[in-house]
């Protein structure tokens, strides 16, 4: 994390990496380095941000990291003690359109390397690439020995717990969308009004009304199909099954995050993965000082 | 105090005091007994116990600073772990303890020596077994605690028909023990307890679901309250949310209100169709709840590690007015039942009260050894903050709605939308439009922003509907010249 002034405004930009690799393979490279220019570059950025008009706009999600939308709006109410208990918002909609048909959303905790990877969860089941959302139509649950039992499915290597002292429940592993047709320029260049977000500082959702928040850390107005000034203070808003029906183009860059994401659910925290590739929603609530 | 405590107590103190006088020492040890219990639809789900303890050793040594733990309390455990804990590399074979760990696996060999670094050497205290007022340790049977959750879950879903689901009710208890010794003098020692019971319901309307809860957290169990009253408030929080629309984005005043006062329109809410209105700058009204949030990010703000690392929006603010004239904050560690009272701060030093913000102008920072020889000031006895009060000169109301004609009460807030350098503050909201004193429909998918310099300065009114789940005792916040971000 870094710190930049400049005249009376200050800014901050972080970056961070990391996966399940030994540690000479994160300090024997540039990477460090990497991540300081990242960070000092995300703060520069910011030192130029001007305030952001709130309102309904169309959005344009950079790939990677902003794929914790999907871990926030869509991945938890897919876990399976909410739908055990039909407290999600996705509860009885198995085989039924819950967004877009551009949308193709995964949970694989076999990916090498990967923060939210595992070679087997933490009650024994061997992880696995499962597809939770397969082109619009939701496909299956995240579970774990438990809840899988009491639905009478089959667990999918996503029962994990924070330590010893924890009891395992449904979490997800590595979340992702699969890439589109669309590419990334061409998105941005049908937005004739609307915002680049291509970092997020956090999020959270409540998984029963479907009603999600976002913040971004790095965001940009688009006008006339251009990328303009950086923007701050951004917050996005809106509900997880509306807003993936609003998904109205992917892009075919699909990038997986840097390893930075740390889940938290009924106080544990576990390491995750998320990505995405670059796509465009139309019409989603923005939240900014200006009126 | 638990016999094990007392021989873990004295047996730690007969260790430090014999530890090598080269370096400085601190022992700080924790133990914990509970039980959590959830029901729900009338059936148990989960009964966890919990037994645990925990000794963390700080060592510092030639300015460098190691610290180790361990959750096994042998003679031969504590004595690997203050070995561990030890950081310089240079003289490790020298001492009376026998180093059976090789340099090159300290983490101390990577340190770079700090001229700040030092345990608390000041104001120590030095007593056993204080009694502050918030040990209250109760035995329950298992099954009173599942009786006392299926009661407080029944009382939800019998409240109204559209409550059709839940995830239950939960009762959590707790008796921690914590000791403080250091080898400056520091001893002291202190239990208490805590008790939580728990509610959360799902109502639905026209296939839209809303889910809230209600919870009661206190030092003794006869101060939890009513099962039923939990249940009913969790009941009544989830009803008031049915039917509610967006709203265009404006510029308006918000209040921070009375969770409890927000079910008394519960009924009459529920039957109004919400519309939509404009993005506008108004007043705003947080809920007590949502105030104490605001407020934890003020002591966040002001806290000696965040301002000497330049990392905060109010690094500048010292003997400034931060707030308006009428509000003053102040520190009483020593409250009865208080949930965050304590005889001394985490390192052993003796916390008293104080006054942070006097007349609406930042009288002290809040100070750790650390942070205090960094900025050349005295430690405030404030490695953490205990019981934190909000007071305004103001006539407290038990109602803010009432004093806005045209805003927004504001119930929940969701997203990390508060940038502590900047004070840059946006975030999701759900609350309920008030127009001419008067609440007049739900309201959701909005955002709220200001940055927090300008929201502490228009923190126009503070009731006096305390918040008690809280070590920050604040009521609902009006809040003046918000943007509310709408459709």
């Amino acid at each position: 994390m870094v710190i930049l002034k400049s005249g009376d405004r200050v800014e901050r930009g972080s970056a961070g990496g990391g996966g399940r690799y030994s540690y000479p393979t994160l300090i024997n490279t540039r990477k460090p380095f990497e991540l300081a220019d990242e960070a000092i570059r995300i703060a520069d950025v910011n030192l130029n941000s001007k305030p952001c008009k709130a309102g309904n706009t169309t959005v344009v999600l950079g790939s990677g990291w902003p794929g914790v939308l999907l871990h926030e709006a869509v991945g938890h109410g897919l876990e399976g003690d909410f739908n055990r208990k039909k407290t999600s918002n996705f509860s009885d909609l198995i085989g039924q359109k819950v967004a877009s048909e551009l949308c193709t959303i995964i949970d694989d905790g076999t990916i090498e390397d990967r923060r939210g990877s595992l070679s087997i969860d933490d009650e024994g089941t061997p992880t696995a690439k499962n597809v939770l959302i397969e082109n619009g139509i939701l496909k299956g649950y995240m579970q774990d020995l438990m809840n899988a039992k009491l639905m009478d499915v089959k667990p999918t290597g996503n029962g994990r717990r924070e330590s010893y002292a924890h009891l395992p429940m449904p979490r997800m592993t590595n979340t992702y969308m699969l890439g589109g047709t669309s590419n990334a320029e061409e998105i941005i260049n049908s937005v004739d009004d609307g915002i680049y977000a291509v970092n997020f500082s956090g999020g959270q959702v409540d998984i029963t009304s479907g009603q999600f928040v976002f913040t971004a850390s790095e965001a940009y107005r688009i006008e006339s199909g251009k990328i303009k000034n950086a923007i701050k203070g951004m917050t996005l808003i809106g509900n997880g099954p509306d807003v993936l029906k609003k998904v109205s183009m992917v892009a075919n860059d699909m990038k997986l995050d840097d390893g930075v994401g740390t889940c938290g659910k009924e106080g544990q925290s576990v390491p995750v993965g998320v990505g995405q590739p670059t796509l465009k929603i139309d019409d989603i609530t923005v939240g900014g000082t200006e009126v | 105090m638990p016999n094990n405590f007392k021989e873990t107590t004295k047996n730690l103190k007969e260790i430090i005091d014999n530890l090598d006088k080269k370096r400085e020492y601190e022992f700080h040890f924790h133990s914990a007994d509970g039980a959590d219990v959830t029901s729900r639809f009338g059936d148990v789900e989960n009964i966890q116990y919990h037994n645990d303890e925990a000794l963390t050793v700080t060592c510092i040594d030639g300015k460098r600073k190691g610290i180790a733990s361990t959750n096994n309390l042998s003679d031969e455990s504590i004595e690997l772990t203050i070995e561990k804990s030890i950081a310089s590399t240079n003289n490790l074979s020298d001492e009376s303890i026998e180093l059976t760990i090789e340099k090159s696996k300290t983490i101390a060999s990577f340190l770079e020596t700090d001229k700040h670094q030092g345990l608390a050497k000041e104001n120590l205290i030095n007593e056993f077994d204080i009694d502050c007022g918030i040990n209250f340790p109760k035995e329950l049977s298992t099954e009173e605690l599942v009786n006392m959750t299926i009661e407080c879950e029944k009382s939800a879903l019998d409240y109204d028909k559209r409550i059709n689901n839940s995830e239950g009710s939960e009762y959590a208890y707790s008796q921690s023990n914590n000791l403080i010794l250091n080898s400056h003098g520091a001893a002291g020692s202190y239990s208490s307890t805590s008790y939580t019971l728990s509610c959360v319901v799902i109502a639905e309307e026209e296939g839209l679901k809303e889910r809230d809860y209600a919870f009661s957290t206190r030092r003794s169990f006869n101060q939890i309250g009513d099962p039923k009253a939990i249940g009913h408030e969790s009941a009544k929080k989830v009803i008031s949310r049915l039917g509610a629309k967006s709203i265009s984005t404006r510029k308006c005043p918000i209040i921070l209100t009375p969770e409890l006062s927000v079910g008394l329109f519960s009924s009459f809410l529920s039957a109004i169709n919400a519309k939509s209105i404009t993005t506008r700058k108004c007043p705003i009204i947080l809920t007590p709840e949502l105030s104490v949030g605001l407020f934890s990010s003020f002591l966040s703000a002001i806290n000696g590690n965040n301002i000497y690392k330049k990392n905060s929006f109010l690094r500048d603010f010292i003997n400034k007015k931060v707030f308006s004239d009428h509000i003053s904050i102040s520190e009483q560690p020593n409250l009865k039942e208080g949930l965050g009272s304590r005889p001394f701060d985490s390192e052993g030093v003796i916390t008293s009260d104080k006054l942070i913000v006097e007349d609406g102008v930042l009288n002290t920072y809040l100070l750790d050894t650390y942070s205090a020889s960094q900025l050349s000031l005295k430690s405030t006895g404030n490695s953490g903050y205990s019981n934190i009060l909000i007071n305004s000169t103001k006539p407290m109301m038990s109602n803010l709605v009432e004093s806005i004609d045209n805003g927004i009460l504001v119930t929940e807030l969701m997203g990390s939308g508060a940038n502590m350098l900047t004070g840059d503050y946006s975030r999701g909201a759900f609350g309920y439009l008030i127009e001419n004193g008067k609440i007049s429909y739900p309201v959701t998918n909005f955002t709220i922003a200001s940055n927090m310099i300008e929201m502490f300065k228009n923190i126009e009114e503070i009731g006096n509907d305390y918040y008690l789940n809280s070590k920050i005792k604040c009521g609902s916040l009006m809040i003046n010249d918000m943007t509310v971000g709408g459709n």
